[in-house]
């Protein structure tokens, strides 16, 4: 067997390891089944839900919702923030002025605005799919500049020794050598995005999977709690599987 | 004699300080050189001697502070790809493959695509990469990736090539080789080639001509005519005049050596 291969092999032992702790400790007793569902009792709470819907919704709306929510609020900062980043990379003044602001909003928490966010905007999808947008977006604007702005000397010398007017120096090597920060960028805004779902579904929100934990938990409702937070673990793992291969694609000359 | 194509004279180049209150850095001063059209040029000299700020300034992508520096007669505007330049290392565009580095620049100016694609194909003959074409810079060797540095500058047929110590982190075997490459690729070619090196060897071996250099502010301290026909081989380095012409220079660049360290001995005791 390949040293991959082998790897490979633990990797799934372990989800099986993990199941079977899991069943153990709640067939042994020592946690109450109110607090803690054995995984036969999640696959059929799981089959339920999926059968009769939850609090009057069917679960491909509360997963269509949440996605809908991390995606919208993720492509808006991905299209916004890639441009503006970029722009930050190359330009000193614009660099400067934004710095500070990305400075004092870095540390705080987005989950601190939830509330704000919820005042203004309302409890539409305005105001969740706004928070998911403005920590996905500076991510993405910190990244991006970064990237351009590491863009090796010698490459920018080498095209301009090519002949290359600044266009050409922009498009053909600038952005293709800040590809991998550009990247890098998408992945951490798209877990942000997904991580900030939960949190602003916590607020008014009629349907999606923050939605399902935070009123079954309220009901006391265990079961359906632990099927949406392992819902939204699949999903975003689903999801990251999905970039990690787009990533490899596009970065391919990296030779990983 | 050809006609000379680069000329420097009086040529200056000073850097500002980092701190304000430090005093400005002088690289080079009163500084002149002449480089004839098809020649080898090889400079030498110890570190810090300004070697790579003349390369960059030939380049274009540095200004003399006073004195004047000209290729065919004309000051330097800026970067150019009748200037084209060979790095020392990573200077390919790892996300193209072998063929897309070395025709890209042609192709951007708008060369002619029959011609350019004839073009390419000889270089790449020439240089031994044929058959290498789809690889990418992540799967070719150190030796590999500047022989596509080569090959990207000789397809744009400068002026002049500028080579920044381009072997210089490559292993002894492999420097011969690419020597070797070299010296064919001159012989097919013709090509005037401004070469800086710290190895001397490499310079006798390459060059028409070694300029040795003084230490910072650097200066030509010789300017020394290698008289070995071409084509040369790597047998040149059991010849006794070799190895007579070797020890000379090296004994020239140890007294800067041994000068800048009774300097710095001086500076910091």
């Amino acid at each position: 067997m390949s040293h991959a291969a082998r790897m490979r092999w633990i990797s799934i032992a372990s989800i099986v390891g993990f199941v079977l702790v899991w069943a153990l400790i709640s067939v042994s007793g020592l946690v109450r089944a109110e607090f803690l569902p054995s995984p036969v009792q999640l696959v059929r709470a799981f089959s339920e839900m999926l059968r009769d819907g939850y609090g009057g919704s069917p679960m491909g709306k509360h997963v269509g919702m949440s996605v809908m929510r991390a995606v919208s609020g993720f492509l808006a900062a991905v299209v916004l923030g890639v441009p503006f980043g970029i722009w930050v990379g190359r330009n000193e003044v614009l660099s400067a002025t934004v710095a500070p602001i990305i400075g004092f909003l870095r540390p705080i928490p987005p989950i601190a605005f939830v509330t704000l966010f919820v005042f203004y905007f309302g409890i539409g999808e305005a105001s969740k799919i706004g928070l998911i947008f403005m920590a996905a977006f500076w991510y993405v604007v910190l990244n991006c500049a970064d990237g351009v702005r590491s863009v090796p000397q010698m490459l920018i010398r080498a095209g301009e020794s090519m002949g290359l007017n600044s266009r050409q120096l922009f498009f053909k090597v600038i952005i293709p050598a800040a590809m991998p920060a550009i990247m890098t960028a998408l992945r951490a805004a798209s877990s942000i995005s997904w991580t900030l779902v939960v949190a602003s579904e916590l607020l008014g929100a009629q349907a999606g999977l923050g939605f399902i934990i935070l009123d079954s938990a309220q009901y006391f409702n265990i079961s359906a709690t632990f099927v949406g937070i392992v819902l939204i673990g699949v999903i975003g793992l689903a999801w990251e599987l999905v970039l990690t291969s787009v990533q490899r694609r596009v970065l391919h000359w990296q030779g990983r | 004699m050809a006609a000379d194509l680069i000329v420097a004279q009086g040529l200056r180049k000073e850097y500002a300080g980092r701190l304000k209150q430090d005093p400005p850095t002088l690289a080079l001063e009163s500084f002149d050189l002449r480089v004839a059209e098809h020649e080898v040029a090889c400079i030498v000299g110890p570190s810090g001697c300004g070697k790579t700020t003349l390369l960059n300034m030939i380049a274009g992508f540095e200004q003399p502070t006073a004195g004047t520096l000209t290729v065919r007669g004309l000051p330097i505007k800026g970067p150019s790809p009748e200037r084209s330049v060979v790095f020392q290392q990573a200077a390919l565009f790892p996300w193209l493959t072998v063929w897309d580095n070395v025709v890209m620049g042609p192709k951007l100016r708008g060369v002619d695509a029959a011609k350019l694609e004839r073009d390419t194909k000889r270089v790449l003959e020439s240089i031994g990469l044929a058959g290498f074409e789809s690889h990418y810079p992540y799967q070719l060797s150190g030796g590999m990736r500047q022989r596509v540095q080569i090959a990207r500058v000789l397809v744009a047929s400068p002026d002049v090539i500028l080579m920044d110590e381009p072997f210089g982190s490559l292993d002894a075997q492999t420097r011969i080789v690419m020597h070797e490459v070299l010296l064919r690729v001159w012989a097919e070619y013709k090509p005037t080639i401004f070469f800086i090196t710290h190895d001397v060897e490499e310079a006798l071996i390459l060059a028409d001509h070694v300029y040795v250099m003084s230490r910072r502010p650097g200066r030509v301290k010789a300017k020394i005519r290698v008289p070995f026909d071409r084509p040369r081989s790597y047998e040149l380095i059991g010849n006794p005049e070799f190895a007579t012409m070797r020890a000379g220079i090296v004994g020239m660049l140890r007294e800067e050596w041994t000068g800048a360290a009774a300097q710095g001995a001086v500076a910091t005791t």
